[in-house]
């Protein structure tokens, strides 16, 4: 599929310029910040919302990626995959320590208006139809347990609150709904 | 009443992935995943799916956002813009 191998053709690139960015070249970084950045920016400001935040966030996990590109291991999954994890992380740990529950429970019924927003505010770009149709193959619960943590950063605990379900519940629904997830994308 | 059995290292690869447990649950984790092969290529195939995830909001950042970047990478104050 052409969509497909022009994804991993894109993925490629990104792992090349990684390891340039190991080396100290500079071109590279920037290649990669330009690669890079419009996911990166995305998965952050879905957790962190505040745009001042969300910036300072972004710059630090660049900042990251340069840092540890020498222990980028391209046999090892995705250049994308790599860097996003990365994203994320700091993106949570930024929330977890600005925020408690009770404030970020109020926000939780809008989250999945707010996910939707974003995503059709976004033009449309290379995968963005696929995740969305595959999301819609997963239960609710999953559905739900997943976006949640993911674009919302939420821990299992918290989702288990919002979602009134018990801490293994939750666990069993986030690993059954990303199976599915990569099962749907993967296919051909 | 029946005790919650605690569940099994191996079921947290989902919840690991989407960063959904932190603090002593997070290192326990990662102490299991050092020694635990099946866990470690289940994580990397997750991350691959978490991956899609970002790839679904990506968005452009406002312009200086990089130039910020790169400036503070090659040690150059940032251009003030008029």
């Amino acid at each position: 599929m052409v969509r497909a191998a022009t994804g991993q053709t894109r993925d490629a690139d990104l792992q090349t310029l990684i390891v340039a960015v190991a080396r100290g070249d500079q071109a590279a970084f920037k290649a990669v910040c330009a690669q890079a950045g419009p996911a990166v920016f995305g998965v952050v400001r879905a957790v962190v919302r505040d745009p001042c935040q969300t910036e300072e966030v972004c710059q630090e996990v660049l900042l990251e990626v340069w840092r540890a590109a020498s222990r980028f291991e391209p046999g090892k999954g995705s250049a994308l995959a790599w860097v996003t994890t990365i994203a994320h992380r700091r993106a949570v740990d930024r929330v977890r320590a600005e925020h408690r529950l009770a404030e970020r429970q109020v926000r939780a019924a809008w989250h999945q208006v707010a996910y939707d927003e974003v995503a059709e505010a976004v033009e449309a770009r290379l995968d963005q139809e696929r995740v969305r149709r595959c999301l819609g193959s997963l239960t609710s619960v999953q559905r739900e347990s997943v976006t949640l943590a993911y674009y919302g950063g939420y821990t299992v605990r918290e989702v288990a609150t919002l979602l009134a379900a018990p801490e293994g519940t939750v666990k069993t629904r986030m690993r059954d709904g990303l199976i599915r997830l990569r099962d749907c994308l993967g296919a051909r | 009443m029946r005790t919650p059995r605690r569940p099994e290292p191996h079921t947290l690869a989902g919840a690991y992935a989407l960063d959904a447990i932190d603090g002593p649950d997070r290192a326990r984790f990662e102490r299991h995943l050092a020694r635990c092969p099946a866990c470690t290529a289940e994580l990397r195939e997750l991350r691959e799916a978490t991956a899609r995830l970002a790839g679904a909001a990506a968005a452009d950042p406002p312009a200086d956002l990089i130039e910020h970047v790169v400036a503070a990478w090659s040690g150059r104050p940032t251009r003030l813009r008029t």
